[in-house]
């Protein structure tokens, strides 16, 4: 195994202050060492010779374990944390945009519901057309409601009326299928004073 | 001459060397380091020539060790920091697109020529010691006078240059070149007996 001596002998061996037996110890192992050698032959051309050089050297090596340091530190910051806040902003995205899904569809279901109360409240029939082009121009489901000031039929019961349209006016209207009771007559006979309506005609369905 | 205090043992070293290859704590590196960092030095002064230079040398090896050493699973962190200063030396010589300033004297030549281990005395059997004996009788007067006085009576450089009157350049190239000459002496005289 060579070697490695300390820089302060080899200091004083290139500038001939060490005893003449340790002089030739060195010597005889750099001839041996090329390592050694090498240092030797550089180190004896080196205009100062002293400690300057190695502690110049020292410093700048310390310096830079130094902003290890801080790059390490620095790079906590950057990579770490980063890596946290960045995890953490999309979970947040993603549970936000959960709720927004959430919200998107609740909205609906929530006003189904409600109509469903107000059709429970108000007694205004579900309206479910079957057959035929005829169709009140305000839409089915404001004609559902507009019906609602009538008295119902029974809560469950449903009926259907086979409708006849001529020039937006509802010509005939029969009841072609449940009760024929004085609240189906009732809504019968409403169906056939109204007007605004659509098409030729309509087999339609009410369910109360 | 044996303790050098600052030093970190061989064991310690490895431990550091499997520490930072796991961990890759520049701390650890540092440590190992630092202790060849003025040899480093010498190396890179040796090559280039320019003390900022070879400076600037030993902080660029430090940082390409960085990463070489996380990859590469090192065993004898000294000789592979040598071979690697050494070779990071010449490429920077190549990329400046300039001939290597170093003059091809024969201490360099030498050195390429790795291990040249010179038996010890007492581990030499009688007849190798008499070939060896044979051998310096070969060398030629310079390098007899320089071997016999450093290898026999001990004598380092720099008496070897009062004694002679040689410089010290002198002296260092006598006694490499003549060693290497008993290596090839000796070499051939083996082959002969085989």
């Amino acid at each position: 195994m060579n070697k490695t001596y300390n820089p302060s002998i080899l200091q004083k061996y290139l500038s001939g202050l060490l005893e003449p037996g340790e002089m030739h110890q060195i010597e005889k192992d750099a001839l041996n060492d090329p390592f050694l050698q090498d240092a030797l032959d550089g180190l004896a051309t080196l205009e100062s010779k002293g400690q300057p050089q190695l502690s110049a050297l020292q410093k700048r090596l310390a310096v830079r374990l130094q902003e290890q340091v801080k790059e390490k530190n620095r790079s906590y910051f950057n990579f770490q944390r980063l890596a946290i806040a960045s995890t953490a902003a999309v979970l947040l995205i993603a549970v936000c945009v959960l709720f927004w899904m959430r919200q998107q569809t609740a909205p609906a279901s929530g006003n189904k519901e409600q109509k469903q109360i107000q059709v429970n409240l108000t007694s205004a029939p579900r309206i479910i057309p079957i057959e035929g082009n005829g169709q009140p121009a305000i839409g089915w489901e404001r004609y559902a409601e507009s019906l609602a000031h009538l008295e119902g039929l029974k809560p469950g019961s449903s009926i259907q009326l086979r409708i006849q349209i001529e020039a937006g006016k509802v010509q005939s209207a029969q009841i072609t299928e449940g009760t024929s009771s004085a609240e189906a007559q009732a809504l019968r006979d409403n169906i056939l004073q109204s007007t605004g309506w659509k098409g030729d005609s309509v087999t339609l369905e009410f369910h109360y | 001459m044996k303790t050098h205090k600052s030093h970190i043992s061989p064991e310690a070293e490895r431990t550091l060397l499997q520490t930072y290859y796991k961990h890759g704590d520049l701390d650890v590196l540092g440590k190992l380091y630092a202790p060849y960092m003025y040899m480093v030095l010498g190396v890179c002064m040796k090559y280039l020539k320019h003390t900022e230079q070879a400076q600037d040398a030993v902080m660029q090896i430090f940082e390409e060790l960085v990463d070489k050493l996380r990859v590469h699973q090192v065993h004898n962190f000294r000789s592979w920091l040598y071979t690697y200063a050494r070779n990071y030396c010449l490429m920077v010589i190549r990329k400046k697109q300039q001939f290597p300033q170093v003059e091809l004297s024969e201490d360099l030549l030498m050195e390429n020529l790795d291990d040249l281990h010179l038996p010890n005395k007492e581990d030499m059997q009688e007849a190798q010691l008499q070939a060896m004996e044979a051998c310096i009788d070969t060398l030629n007067a310079q390098q007899k006078h320089c071997v016999e006085l450093f290898f026999l009576k001990n004598k380092c450089y720099k008496e070897i240059g009062e004694e002679t009157g040689y410089t010290l350049k002198q002296v260092k190239s006598y006694i490499q070149n003549g060693k290497r000459n008993i290596r090839i002496c000796m070499e051939r005289k083996n082959e002969q007996n085989v």
